[in-house]
This record gives C-alpha cells, sequence and structure tokens, in this order.
C-alpha cells in the first residue's frame, strides 16, 4: 500500500504545471530515450510532440509507467535505461510528453 | 552518433542486426515496429523488475541506489552489508548483473573528467556510454584506437567483460585501461594502475563486478581518425579464401556467416584521410542488402520449408558497399533487434576452422536459425580474465531473436568452441563454471586471491557468479 501512495504521489506531483525539469532527466534521455523518441523509430511517439503523446496519456500514466517498465511494442523492457529507477521513468514520460525540449 | 541517419541508412540497417534485418520477420525489435504486446516482467508488489536489454535475465532488486559522488558511495558501501551488483547499460546476456537486494547505477559517473593531451590518456566516469564518450572524444580530436560495434555499453561494462571490436592487431578494450579506481566491499577506495596495486590492476581490468565497484577508468586513446568500411557478399569458399589475407592486411576485419547459406558478408576497415572521407561521404555508394534481406526474411517467414534455397540465392544479388566516415560514427551500429548472443573466442590460428566447423553443423543438423553468425579477430593481452590473455583469438557470436529459443542451439555451438578451448565472453550466454575457467585462464587463481582479498563477504557475489567463484573451493 505504501508503495502504491508514493506512486500516485509520483504521478501526481509530475503533472504540476510547476514541475521543474531535472538536468538528469535531460540526461537520461539523451542517453536512453532519444535513440528511438528522437526520430519516432518503429512507431515510438516522438519526445515533446504533445500530440503524439496525447493519445498515449489518455490511458493514464500509470499505464504508460507499466509499460515502460515491462517493455511495449518494440520498445524493451525499461525502455533502453536499464538502470532506471521507477521515478526516472515517470520524469521521462513527463519530459517527453511535453511541449518541447527544455 | 548520428542515429537517426544510423537507422535509415540502408548500409546501418544491414549491420545493426549484423545482416540482420533479417529479424524484422521476428517482431524482434529494440525499438522498431513490432506487435502490440507487454513482453517484458511486471512489477510485483510495487516492485520494480530488473531485466536486460534482451529481456533474458531479470531480477526484482528490493533497494536501488544512485550514489551522487565518490563520498556517496563509500558511505553507501561502509554503512551498508548486503549484496550490491552494479548495473551498466544493462547489455550482458548472462546472469552478471541479477539481484534481488541491491542494484547499483552508475549513472552519475558520466563524462569524460580528465585528458592528458601529452600522452592522449582520458579518464572517464566508469557510467559512461560508449557512445557518448566517442562524441566527447571526438570533440576534443581523439579517438578510441579501436572500438565494439555496439557502442551502448556502459564504460565500465565493456571494460569488466573484456568487451572488443575487431582487429588482430588492437587488444580489447580493457587492453588499453592504463588506470583506474576501484572501490572495495569495506569502502576503501585504491587508485590502480601498472606502477599501483598492481595485481589488482591487472585483476580489474576485466572484473566481472566481482571485485568492486568502479568509479572512473583511464585509457590511452589516439588522434582521430576517419576509416572507410567496404563489405561485400562472397561465395563461401572464395571468402574463406581470402580471410587470412584480409586478417593482416587490413586494420580491421569481420565476417558474417548465413546459416544454410553458401555465401559469406566480409567486411573490412580501414583508415582514409579527412579529405577522402569527405569527398566520398556523400555518396551513396551502396548495394541492395537490406531490400535483399528483407524479402528474405518475410519468404522465409512465409515459407520456412524454403529456408536452405532462399538463403543460398538471395545473397548473391548483394552487391558491393562503402561508407566513409569519423571513426566512432563507422565503428558504432544501433542494435534495433533485439537478440540473445553466445560468444567464444578460441585460438585465432583455429578460428577458420572453427568457424567452418559452426557453418556446417548448422546445416547438417539442419539448426532452425537465420542469424548470422558473427566472426572477428582480436589481439592478445595481458588482462588475467581477459578472453584473449595471452592469446590472440578468433570471436565467434551465434545469436537467436529474444523472443525464440536459444539454448538448443547455442548448445550445439557451444560443444564446437569447447573441443577449440574456447573462452566465453564473460558477458555472453554460457554455461561454464569454475572447474573449467580454472583450466582455460592461467591466473585463475591468481584472480581469486585478489578478488577474496577484496571482497571476503562475497558482497558482489550473485547467483551467477556463485557458479564462478565457489564459496568452497
Amino acid at each position: 500500500m505504501r508503495r502504491k501512495l508514493i506512486l500516485v504521489a509520483l504521478l501526481s506531483f509530475a503533472s504540476l504545471s510547476s514541475w521543474a525539469i531535472d538536468p538528469f532527466t535531460v540526461e537520461l534521455y539523451q542517453t536512453s530515450c532519444n535513440i528511438c523518441h528522437g526520430a519516432g523509430v518503429g512507431d515510438a511517439p516522438i519526445a515533446f510532440d504533445a500530440e503524439a503523446w496525447a493519445e498515449r496519456l489518455s490511458k493514464g500514466k500509470e499505464t504508460l509507467l507499466a509499460n515502460a517498465i515491462s517493455g511495449f511494442k518494440g520498445m524493451p523492457p525499461l525502455g533502453m535505461c536499464s538502470d532506471c529507477t521507477k521515478e526516472d521513468l515517470v520524469d521521462l514520460i513527463d519530459y517527453m510528453s511535453a511541449d518541447k525540449a527544455q | 552518433m548520428d542515429i537517426k541517419s544510423l537507422k535509415f541508412s540502408r548500409r546501418h540497417a544491414l549491420k545493426a542486426t549484423g545482416v540482420g534485418i533479417i529479424a524484422g520477420m521476428a517482431g524482434s525489435s529494440g525499438c522498431s515496429s513490432a506487435p502490440e504486446k507487454a513482453a517484458g516482467p511486471q512489477s510485483i508488489d510495487g516492485i520494480m523488475p530488473w531485466s536486460n536489454w534482451s529481456g533474458n535475465q531479470v531480477s526484482y532488486p528490493a533497494e536501488r541506489a544512485r550514489p551522487r559522488n565518490i563520498d556517496a558511495l563509500t558511505k553507501l558501501l561502509k554503512e551498508s552489508d548486503g549484496k550490491i551488483r552494479a548495473v551498466g547499460a544493462g547489455h550482458s546476456f548472462s546472469g552478471l548483473v541479477p539481484t534481488n537486494e541491491t542494484l547499483l547505477s552508475m549513472a552519475r559517473f558520466r563524462g569524460i573528467s580528465n585528458i592528458n593531451t601529452e600522452t592522449k590518456e582520458v579518464t572517464a566516469g566508469a557510467g559512461t556510454r560508449l557512445a557518448a564518450l566517442g562524441d566527447e572524444l571526438w570533440e576534443n580530436k581523439l579517438g578510441m584506437i579501436n572500438m565494439p560495434d555496439i557502442n551502448t555499453q556502459a564504460l565500465a561494462g565493456a571494460i569488466a567483460t573484456s568487451t572488443h571490436g575487431t582487429g588482430q592487431q588492437f587488444g580489447s578494450l580493457s587492453s588499453y585501461v592504463t588506470g583506474l579506481t576501484l572501490v572495495t566491499a569495506s569502502g576503501e577506495v585504491m587508485k590502480c594502475s601498472a606502477t599501483e596495486n598492481k595485481d589488482v590492476f591487472d585483476a580489474a581490468r576485466c572484473n566481472i563486478g566481482s571485485l568492486g565497484i568502479i568509479t572512473d577508468i583511464t585509457m590511452q586513446m589516439r588522434d582521430s581518425y576517419y576509416l572507410k568500411e567496404r563489405s561485400e557478399m562472397l561465395p563461401i569458399e572464395e571468402a574463406f579464401e581470402k580471410m587470412e589475407k584480409l586478417r593482416l592486411e587490413k586494420r580491421h576485419f569481420e565476417a558474417y556467416g548465413l546459416p544454410h547459406a553458401n555465401h559469406m558478408l566480409l567486411i573490412e576497415f580501414e583508415e582514409v584521410s579527412k579529405e577522402e572521407s569527405d569527398a566520398k561521404q556523400g555518396e551513396a555508394v551502396s548495394g541492395d542488402a537490406y531490400e535483399t534481406f528483407r524479402t528474405l526474411a518475410d519468404v522465409i517467414d512465409m515459407m520456412p520449408f524454403l529456408r536452405g534455397a532462399v538463403m543460398s540465392i538471395a545473397p548473391r544479388t548483394v552487391g558491393v558497399e562503402e561508407r566513409y566516415g569519423q571513426w566512432n560514427h563507422i565503428f558504432g551500429n544501433v542494435r534495433d533487434m533485439r537478440f540473445n548472443e553466445m560468444e567464444y573466442t578460441v585460438p585465432a590460428e583455429d578460428g577458420l576452422a572453427c568457424f567452418r566447423e559452426v557453418l556446417n553443423t548448422i546445416k547438417e543438423k539442419d539448426i532452425d536459425i537465420i542469424f548470422p553468425i558473427e566472426y572477428r579477430y582480436v589481439g592478445e593481452d595481458d588482462v588475467w580474465l581477459s578472453q584473449f590473455y595471452q592469446r590472440a583469438g578468433a570471436s565467434i557470436s551465434v545469436h537467436n531473436f529474444h523472443d525464440k529459443p536459444y539454448m538448443p542451439y547455442f548448445a550445439e555451438m557451444e560443444a564446437i568452441f569447447d573441443r577449440y578451448q574456447g573462452r566465453p565472453h564473460w558477458g555472453k550466454v554460457h554455461t561454464k563454471t569454475e572447474q573449467e575457467f580454472a583450466a582455460l585462464y592461467p591466473q585463475w587463481e591468481a584472480f581469486k586471491e585478489v578478488r577474496e582479498r577484496l571482497d571476503p563477504n562475497r558482497r558482489f557475489i550473485n547467483e551467477h557468479l556463485e557458479t564462478i567463484f565457489s564459496a568452497t573451493s
């Protein structure tokens, strides 16, 4: 239960408009996510294309997080970030689904 | 690295899986189109799983640590006493990483921290990815002496497993390490080099993550350079005749043997001037390998009984391909199709015989595989647990798609490699245990002595490493 509460808190916090991007998240994106999400390889939603992400976000962030953890379509488990934490993945989803790179 | 151009370049698409556009048939992609399914492990009771890139290794670490600096790392080690396994890019297919205790990320230890412009030695953080290192080196007019064709690994992971490229005059990445910093199980920080803690240095340059946590690595580099890559599909006997000559004459050389086929792809690399590279870079000197193998894959998928015929006929249509560019762009490839891999290194002089036996066995036993077999040469080194210790090697890699069974095929291949005294790649699938390693590595006991001294309570030993460094021996 405690872990669920933490996850809900994380997801809620991340959606606040005041959410500030951690430079480390940008580094993780460049290191691990850009390889596919930068160009939309294999139908991966292109980062910072809010329209492309809107459909995915409509499934709920918990679903997107679960997909990132387990792998989805062509995306391997944990994306390409083998050492990411759950918090990292949430941050990355928020970062990539934002309007433009910050 | 220009990932976008890599993805859409036919040449790169071919090499991305080692002539592996075949993989398009298998839904085995890393980030390419595939059936909609959640293929990997799920969280259990809120605990997030860890999985490697291919998905054949999974664990549920109770804790995940990511120290911000070396002080935080030493504090973590001093104030805890449980098992710890470090994780890099997750590109090992063997069970080096899985732990249900603490999984340690070195993602805060990234980037180049020092460049000695006189000696061309460069110090980089353990978590630095090889691709990023290549970009930083290029910006500083430097180059790695050699580089693997997958470049997404973390530097410490690549060193820990003696990861290598190809070229008989070049050793593995481990052989270019001139210094490193290691934090032991007790939190002691050790600087290691040929003149400082020499025994630990010789062990740590290929350490399988079993000695402690490496925080930075210093490597010998050289001036930046440009490369020309040329690939050509040849009838198999003609290819075998040329391979020894190419091994000796070309800076780098590798081959891809096609299962059930009578052709082989030979790839050679040569250093060229900037002027030649610039002049040729824009030219599309490309054959039709990509299209050929995509078609081939589709046909085999629909009509598997035609496999042998298709694999023999289709390669004949592949033309010569060439490309030019800066060293880190030519070496590095995106593997956007997921697979599992076994690799053994046999003595260089036995390489061709072993390679031929591998290809013949696949045919004779009608093994259901279409993934090309990779063949490379690597120079000998003096790193205790390197596959190339005092022995120049021919490294032979066999693969299958990540969602296909691989062990029956790999078992057949491993039996062949054993006959040639093959040494397995530490980060790839193998079934070797301690007794066999002791016979393969002259410095095995010396390594074990260092390991037990630095980690007496076996904090860095997980289930997989228990089979390699057993507690009772």
